[in-house]
């Protein structure tokens, strides 16, 4: 059999693949994946879930070690699929951190957390301010360790959506994303490298800064507003996959979070200004 | 090291967790796969740790560990809840639940199955409240998953009973039983013998007792068509044998196992129990089932016995072979005979059949 390792920081997956397509976007996507590595955590595929669905309408499942979380989709899809799948793996077994539904942006060694529901924007700013400077530890899920509430980062594409896909295509061209994927849950998803293997593993788990709750409103100028801290908590609190599983640790760590952080709501339109105001919460 | 081998030397370390400090990164994460998907990671998980051995693995695997002890210890504490909750709401009606499993186990507190998760509550129900049930849960809010007609069907004519429950609220699954197996298999056995062995847990909760709480396992692992979770059942059964150890237990498993028919099944499980795991069954227990087995059972039970080890290795890429799969294959045709006779198996497999090819 012939695996690929997908080595995302904390995560290792071992991917047994049966589709060409999904070998050359997880190619351009993550690299050194023809590496053989010593350990790994997930043993995945993705694969046509019957011989009949691999010739009349094709189809793919993914799997983890030989379960299939979600319902078979067509087989163009199958690099989305993969994405998701890898995001189910560490929201179905990871319970010894935190995990929010969050993107988180670093600078000057400190981190941002963007808790959001799924279509808030996460990605597309995740997408801008990789190019302004800031590092993407996820655009998709904050990892925070619970003894000193560092966020851990992680090595996977950020993830954009419609029309945020030529936005950020066309101001920076020179970015590798993956084609385009139409009709998806999602809408046309398309997915672009924010890291290499060289510049990830410079990246170390950083202490939370701040936690800024993002809206893109179309026109409006770039407003910050201070959250109360127990709104903020009970926000994230909604967006984390595992808080209710951690119970009393999770609480404690929350609690502390709240102690030691600012919460800020965001409406913004123009990234530059944004970038601004982000910085400036950092200094 | 061939993959029944390769499965073999994995539950050597099931058994013996202080073996891992000598594992390389790359077993350990073959092993954490197989355990993972044999449904035994959380088990081994806190048996890593009241044997202090956390450290002594790779940083990068220790949160594998620490995942697995704080899901389990978050479920249990969960599935408390909800057995308090499920026994309350049947009382109100005069109907007092036996809870089975993973559930008993709960009540029952056992180190040995510390770290034991459940996807479901079992409980058992006299045949004439089975409609009160679920009248009851019904009007509690709680909805019968949606089934194909057939399936429906398939639970209420040949099962007797009522497809799973689930409490939208709480996410909690209830699979409600009336009996240890399918009455349409003609192996089920009389109603009146489980009433027998019927006990008050220390909670007041109603469970099996030990001897039948370990038959029952024996039932679900070894006539059960699907054998994914059978090798963690046969752990199940493991640890209530050795906990309970005592002549009066192993007397009265022989004892109750005769009337209920079941003697050969008990040898059979004995015996994949001792392969896999370190049972401690008396030699003279064993010399009674055996004298009990008919001339057939004998002439089949070494082949049976070589399907039904093989069967049992979970399904995954770290422990792969086509005979390990060609087993699993005749223990899902075996399960299938058991549970029903051939003039309902043929067409029930022909409907599946045809339900799954019109479903892909």
């Amino acid at each position: 059999m012939k695996f690929s390792f997908i080595n995302t920081g904390p995560y290792v997956f071992r991917l047994y693949n049966e589709c060409a397509a999904v070998s050359h976007s997880v190619r351009h996507m993550y690299c050194n994946t023809n590496t053989e590595m010593e350990r790994y955590d997930f043993d995945i595929a993705v694969k046509p879930p019957n011989l009949l669905r691999k010739f009349i309408s094709p189809q793919i499942s993914f799997y983890c070690d030989k379960q299939t979380p979600f319902f078979p989709l067509p087989r163009s899809q199958s690099y989305p699929m993969l994405e998701w799948g890898m995001n189910w793996c560490i929201a179905a077994h990871e319970y010894s951190r935190l995990v929010i539904h969050s993107a988180v942006l670093v600078k000057n060694g400190k981190a941002i957390l963007f808790p959001a529901l799924p279509g808030s924007g996460k990605s597309t700013l995740s997408a801008l301010l990789s190019e302004m400077g800031w590092t993407v530890f996820s655009d998709e899920m904050a990892i925070i360790e619970l003894e000193n509430l560092h966020v851990k980062p992680i090595n996977r594409p950020v993830c954009l959506k419609n029309d945020a896909i030529d936005i950020v295509k066309s101001s920076f061209s020179d970015s590798v994303f993956t084609e385009k994927f139409y009709d998806t849950q999602k809408g046309t998803v398309a997915h672009k490298r924010v890291h290499t293997a060289a510049s990830f593993k410079f990246l170390k788990d950083t202490p939370i800064g701040a936690v800024v709750f993002p809206k893109y409103v179309r026109g409006k100028a770039t407003t910050l507003q201070e959250v109360a801290s127990a709104e903020g908590t009970l926000q994230i609190i909604r967006n984390a996959f595992n808080y209710h599983v951690l119970a009393e640790k999770g609480f404690e760590a929350l609690a502390d979070l709240a102690d030691k952080v600012e919460f800020f709501s965001m409406d913004y339109s123009d990234i530059n200004s944004a970038e601004a105001a982000l910085t400036e919460l950092l200094l | 090291m061939n993959a029944f081998a390769k499965a073999r030397y994995f539950l050597k370390i099931f058994n013996d967790v202080t073996l891992v400090s000598s594992l390389s990164p790359k077993t350990l994460s073959e092993l954490f796969v197989f355990l993972r998907a044999a449904n035994l990671l959380s088990i081994f998980a806190h048996k890593i740790k009241r044997k202090n051995m956390v450290d002594r693995l790779p940083e990068s695997i220790q949160w594998h560990v620490t995942s697995n002890v704080n899901y389990s210890d978050r479920q249990r504490c969960q599935v408390g809840t909800e057995i308090d909750r499920i026994n309350l709401l049947l009382e109100e009606i005069g109907i007092t639940p036996v809870f089975l499993k993973g559930a008993a186990y709960n009540i029952e507190n056992a180190v040995s199955l510390e770290g034991r998760t459940m996807s479901d509550i079992d409980i058992l129900v006299s045949s004439n409240e089975i409609q009160k049930t679920e009248k009851r849960l019904l009007s509690l809010g709680w909805q019968i998953k949606p089934l194909a007609n057939y399936d429906e069907k398939y639970y209420r004519e040949f099962a007797h009973e009522i497809p799973p429950m689930f409490d939208p609220l709480s996410g909690t699954t209830l699979d409600i039983h009336h009996n240890l197996y399918l009455p349409v298999s003609g192996k089920a056995p009389d109603e009146s013998i489980l009433r027998q062995n019927i006990v008050a847990s220390s909670q007041q909760k109603l469970v099996l007792n030990k001897h039948m709480q370990a038959l029952h396992t024996c039932v679900h692992l070894y006539w059960n068509e699907d054998v994914s979770s059978s090798l963690r059942d046969l752990y199940d059964f493991t640890c209530l044998c050795n906990d309970n150890a005592s002549h009066h237990f192993w007397e009265a498993i022989v004892k109750t196992a005769k009337t209920m028919n079941l003697s050969s099944l008990l040898f059979d499980v004995i015996c994949l129990a001792e392969f896999y795991f370190p049972l401690h069954c008396p030699i003279e227990t064993k010399r009674q089932l055996q004298s009990q087995l008919s001339l057939f059972h004998k002439t089949r039970r070494a082949f049976t016995l070589f399907v039904m080890k093989r069967a049992l290795v979970p399904d995954t890429r770290v422990c792969d072979s086509k005979l390990l799969r060609i087993c699993r294959f005749l223990a899902y045709m075996r399960g299938h005979l058991m549970k029903m006779p051939v003039y309902v198996l043929v067409p029930h497999m022909l409907k599946k059949l045809s339900m799954t090819l019109r479903k892909s």
